[in-house]
């Protein structure tokens, strides 16, 4: 039988599930609620995939659900979690490398939005400047500015702690 | 992309120590990203939610939405009505006897074959419901070549005209009647003939072939959907009184002399609808199939390609909303539309002996835009 655009969304999900996890769970920090965020993502794909036009578009389409379904959970449940050290695991302490890039990624959390969601997408989603522009529905011009400011700000919090 | 390209990007868009995120590292979170753990529970939470999803009432909602937006794929369900475009050509005999009648006299303007439907079917067979209309090929003997009448006459008159042998031994509406109806009279013509027959033959066998596979593998999704359907907990009630439409269909688009054009059409419609043609351009003088280069001459790619590339501009200028892949402004280029034509692309003759260009729905244009045809010029020698 000829595979249609069901399918393929069905195979694309089933296989980038991890990344889908991975990414809710930075805006959300909690695991059921990642897991809501994931799968409502699922059902909003399902239910949307026969009206997608551009089939190669599938892999920005599915991040723009994921980021806005995480988005919009934060705001339902209002479950931003700050930033209490106490939260970290304890075992990244253990080691120095590590610990620097666990303050990294605390502090692109605690960003908030638009940065972060940039941040997350360019630097750990491996997409391209043009890819967040079509996935957060802006120019790419608009992603830049947002990259450099994020990226000033948190260089910015890094040297006065450090100073 | 790839941490080395990531790095460039980064280089190239800024001075490079402003924005160094850690003092002596390209430190960036990731490696923390990347160890987030993944719960045990997410694989069978995203199996649960697909199986949970109707995919028969998506389909059918995006369907609706899509007529509404009126750029739905329009499947031509008429059989004998397109026959009756080409009424000096084709023959529908398996319509009324009135019709049969009123044709036998018309001549066929020295075209030395027919296309007769020999397989027709209309009803619903279980869950699918059928709409076959299968033609064949009939080679004409050349005493009769003149004439949509057959050696014997009165075989199935009711007034005293002539009417088409061919009727004889064809069901009208058995699906089972896909019989082979014989000439006696052609068969004892020249060797000539009997290489056209043999060519039409092997051409009626081909497509007998497609349209066999087509309801067999038709009546086959469809009993997998079912069988899907209540292994994933779906109840008799849920799946009420869903059906599966199949249907075969064809269209002479071109006869003369020894030229015919025609296309087959196979649909199957459910949970998905998918259409595909089948292309027939024949000389049966010289018992080939046509290839473009035999109607456009050897430059037909440059002149296909300028053609479509024209006329897809054409149409994109003449409204927003028709899509090209690679064509429209803000193209994101993700997708490869229309590059050039091949040797493979598949035409029919048109009635003006025009040269029409086909590509298959989702090859050059997005679904909703269906199959993609582009009227090239006049074909030679026909």
């Amino acid at each position: 039988m000829t595979k249609d655009i069901y399918d393929r969304t069905v195979a694309y999900i089933v296989e980038n599930q991890d990344k889908f996890y991975r990414l809710a769970y930075s805006y959300v920090r909690d695991k059921d609620s990642a897991l809501d965020v994931v799968q409502n993502s699922v059902i909003k794909a399902l239910e949307n995939c026969y009206n997608l036009k551009n089939e190669k578009a599938i892999s920005t389409w599915m991040y723009r659900i994921v980021v806005n379904e995480a988005l919009q959970y934060i705001r339902k449940n209002k479950r931003e979690i700050s930033m209490e050290p106490g939260e970290m695991p304890e075992k990244i302490y253990h080691e120095e490398a590590y610990d620097k890039d666990r303050e990294i990624y605390e502090r692109v959390q605690a960003l908030g939005e638009p940065g972060r969601t940039v941040i997350f997408l360019h630097f750990y989603e491996d997409m391209t400047l043009q890819q967040i522009a079509q996935i957060t529905k802006t120019n790419v011009n608009t992603v830049k500015s947002r990259l450099y400011a994020a990226l000033k700000k948190l260089q910015k919090g890094w040297k006065e702690e450090t100073a | 992309m790839s941490e080395k390209d990531r790095k460039q990007d980064m280089i190239q868009n800024r001075e490079k120590d402003d924005f160094k995120i850690a003092p002596d590292s390209m430190e960036t979170g990731r490696k923390t990203y990347d160890s987030i753990e993944i719960p045990e529970e997410l694989r069978e939470r995203i199996d649960k939610t697909i199986t949970s999803m109707d995919r028969e009432e998506l389909k059918k909602a995006a369907w609706k939405k899509r007529k509404k937006q009126k750029k739905i794929l329009i499947f031509r369900t008429v059989g004998s009505a397109a026959a009756a475009l080409f009424i000096c050509f084709t023959v529908g005999i398996n319509t009324s006897e009135v019709f049969a009648r009123e044709l036998a006299d018309v001549p066929i303007l020295g075209a030395i074959a027919k296309v007769l439907t020999v397989r027709s079917f209309d009803g619903k067979e279980g869950d699918l419901n059928m709409h076959i209309e299968v033609p064949e090929i009939q080679i004409q003997d050349e005493e009769n070549s003149g004439h949509t009448t057959d050696g014997e006459t009165m075989s199935s008159s009711q007034d005293g005209k002539e009417t088409q042998t061919q009727t004889e031994g064809v069901d009208e509406t058995d699906q089972e009647s896909g019989n082979e109806t014989s000439f006696a009279a052609s068969s004892e013509n020249g060797g000539e003939t009997d290489a056209t027959e043999s060519f039409a033959g092997d051409i009626n066998a081909e497509i007998q072939k497609i349209v066999d596979e087509h309801i067999a593998q038709a009546r086959q999704n469809f009993e997998d959907y079912k069988e899907a359907f209540f292994a994933t907990g779906g109840t008799e009630e849920e799946w009420g009184d869903r059906d599966m439409n199949v249907q075969v269909d064809y269209e002479v688009k071109y006869q003369k002399g020894n030229i015919l054009s025609m296309v087959l059409t196979t649909f199957e419609g459910w949970a998905y609808a998918h259409q595909e043609e089948f292309y027939y351009n024949l000389d049966l003088s010289e018992n080939r199939e046509l290839t473009l280069a035999d109607v456009l001459g050897e430059d037909y790619v440059n002149i296909c390609n300028e053609s479509i590339d024209r006329q897809i501009k054409e149409r994109i200028a003449a409204d927003e909303n028709n899509i090209y892949f690679g064509y429209n402004t803000g193209d994101d280029g993700m997708i490869e539309g229309f590059t050039t034509v091949t040797a493979d692309t598949t035409f029919y003759i048109n009635e003006k002996g025009n040269v029409v260009v086909t590509f298959p729905e989702y090859e050059i244009a997005p679904g909703y835009m269906g199959a993609q045809e582009f009227e090239i010029g006049p074909g030679m020698g026909i």
